[in-house]
């Protein structure tokens, strides 16, 4: 495989990792998301609004 | 239900991590039966030939949908929010890593090659934006907690969609221009089955995975999944009918244990609500595998008795070859020996008032005749060796004597090409036990015969010592050995290519019958040689007696 092709498959894989593991620190440790109780309860929500 | 603060989704923490309430029959059906028929595919492909370039990519493409069908597997199972929300997050990454796997594969299987790097690299710039983005709210912002679904933002409802669109019209372009340009009927055909299968697999996964975000409707999303057993249906024809993959794998055993495992599978199907339609499913699924194994084995049996037939005939039509060869060489030796007493006693002047001329045309003619001889002796010998109808005597003779004898018999020979005969040999006793003609023959002189033959100019070292064996070797700076050619060597009739060039009378037998009476005596002949143009050496190891 070339030099660069094979640098760039790496960097590529390496990049895959750490956003996996920016996933598990976002949503795991940090819990950075909403929760929505009811689907029909945040359309009303909406409609209200 | 809570953990702490957090909510929990409306059932029962799962047991084995995948065992829930929430995953439904098919959706076991669904996962199960691609990670075990896929990965027994794999695993056989790459039992059978590890090194192939569209094995290995397979392999990274069925490993990575193997990655997403057990997130996804977790996913579902899982009560827990955040576990949802990291299980999402991480399928959105993967699955156009899916594709763009499935794009490596194309190229390796059609191209043999992998994409250029300017290729990869619009590739990477494809995928650049998910792989920052998918740790972030653009991916999954959120999560309904009545049924565990998350909301999807951006990156996850339209971006992963649109590589993977992307990818699958990539991999299109690619077919039909290859289609397009291939005028091998047989390539063709194999290039259009195998691309019908991998995007029937590309295909049908995104269409489930678009249901799903678009409608809700994440059960019939599932059935996008049987797109996969779809495509290893075709990978197992390619292999069986055109031998795809350079793997002469037993399809008959491969396919038995395929359909064993989607029977198998039927077993998670527990509620009568879906059990119709698996059945029916599989049942289509085993009676198409099972006329394809049917016909496999047909042709195998047929292709079977063809092959023992010609095998029986080609063994007589040898034989006859074979007397004929014997037959003619014998006479044709008788001949020629007469010939040779007769111009003999021309030219060393048996009779009397000879004029020159007629004895000088005679020492030529006899000179041919004598290589004649020497051309039909080894054409008799080798069929004597084929037959299994030659003789040696074992007498103790001296190995060293014999070399130096040929030597400087063959001396003048390699004086008239302007080469040194350098023969060296260490202190020692030479002492073996054999047949003295045939080892002197076609041994020691075809080595150093070839030797000047095949050298335009500088010198044949000839060597010899001794130890636990008696070690003789012939080394020359001429045409070299390609690696090619180094196969054939010692078989029959295996000139080089250069070889037949330089020596037109060669029979193609003398390294053959060399390596025959050097294995008679118990030892082994080989060469060595750095390629064209680089010399070669030919070693002969014998035991001492």
């Amino acid at each position: 495989m070339e030099r660069r092709t094979h640098t760039l498959l790496s960097l590529v894989i390496a990049a895959v990792v750490i956003s996996l593991l920016s996933i598990y620190w976002r949503s795991i440790v940090q819990k950075d998301f909403y929760i929505v109780e009811s689907e029909t309860a945040e359309l009303e929500q909406v409609e209200s609004l | 239900m809570t953990i702490g603060t957090m909510p929990l989704c409306p059932w029962e923490a799962p047991t084995f991590f995948i065992i829930s309430e929430n995953a439904y029959p098919l959706f076991y059906y669904a996962h199960f039966v691609p990670i075990l028929v896929g990965g027994l595919l794999v695993a056989t492909l790459l039992w059978q030939n590890p090194r192939s370039l569209a094995i290995r990519m397979l392999s990274i493409l069925f490993a990575i949908s193997m990655a997403w069908i057990l997130l996804d597997l977790l996913m579902t199972a899982t009560n827990r929010p955040d576990a949802v929300v990291f299980l999402w997050s991480a399928v959105v990454l993967i699955e156009p890593l899916v594709y763009a796997a499935a794009l490596f594969l194309f190229y390796a299987f059609s191209l043999n090659k992998l994409p250029s790097f300017i290729e990869q690299a619009v590739m990477t710039a494809l995928v650049a934006p998910l792989i920052v983005l998918a740790p972030t709210a653009y991916n999954i912002p959120g999560i309904y907690i009545e049924d565990c679904n998350a909301d999807e933002g951006f990156i996850a409802s339209h971006y992963s969609y649109g590589i993977e669109i992307a990818f699958t019209l990539w991999i299109l372009f690619l077919a039909i221009r290859l289609i397009m340009r291939t005028t091998d009927a047989t390539d063709r055909r194999k290039i259009i089955l195998f691309t019908v299968g991998l995007l029937a697999f590309l295909v049908s996964f995104a269409s489930g995975n678009l249901i799903g975000t678009f409608t809700g409707d994440w059960v019939t999303a599932q059935y996008g999944l049987f797109g996969l057993p779809v495509f290893i249906g075709f990978l197992g024809y390619l292999v069986a009918r055109f031998q795809a993959f350079d793997v002469k794998v037993l399809t008959a055993q491969i396919l038995v244990v395929a359909t064993s495992v989607l029977v198998f599978s039927l077993l998670f199907i527990r509620t009568i609500e879906n059990i119709r339609i698996i059945t029916v499913i599989t049942f289509a699924l085993i009676c198409a595998l099972g006329y394809v194994l049917v016909k496999n084995v047909r042709r195998e049996i047929e292709q079977r008795i063809l092959i023992q037939k010609q095998e029986q005939e080609l063994e007589v039509a040898n034989k006859q070859q074979e007397n004929l060869l014997h037959f003619i060489s014998h006479e044709v030796k008788g001949y020629l020996t007469e010939s040779e007493a007769g111009f003999a006693a021309i030219a060393e002047g048996d009779y009397e008032h000879t004029p020159p001329k007629l004895k000088e045309m005679a020492g030529g003619a006899l000179a041919t005749v004598r290589r004649g001889v020497r051309t039909v002796m080894e054409i008799l010998d080798a069929s004597n060796l084929k037959k299994g109808t030659m003789s040696y005597r074992k007498d103790t003779f001296d190995f060293k004597k014999a070399v130096l004898d040929i030597a400087a018999e063959m001396k003048p020979a390699a004086a008239e090409k302007g080469l040194l005969i350098d023969a060296t040999i260490g202190e020692g006793l030479y002492m073996l036990k054999g047949d003295e003609d045939k080892i002197r023959q076609h041994v020691i002189r075809n080595l150093i015969d070839n030797a000047i033959k095949y050298t335009p100019a500088g010198a044949v070292e000839v060597r010899l010592t001794d130890g636990d064996k008696l070690r003789f070797s012939v080394k020359d700076n001429g045409i070299g050995i390609t690696p090619e050619d180094m196969k054939n060597l010692f078989t029959e009739g295996g000139h080089g290519k250069d070889s037949i060039k330089i020596n037109v009378h060669s029979t193609g037998y003398g390294l053959f019958i060399a390596k025959e009476i050097v294995a008679a005596h118990g030892g082994k002949i080989w060469a060595e040689s750095d390629g064209t143009g680089m010399g070669s050496k030919f070693v002969v190891e014998l035991p001492i007696s």
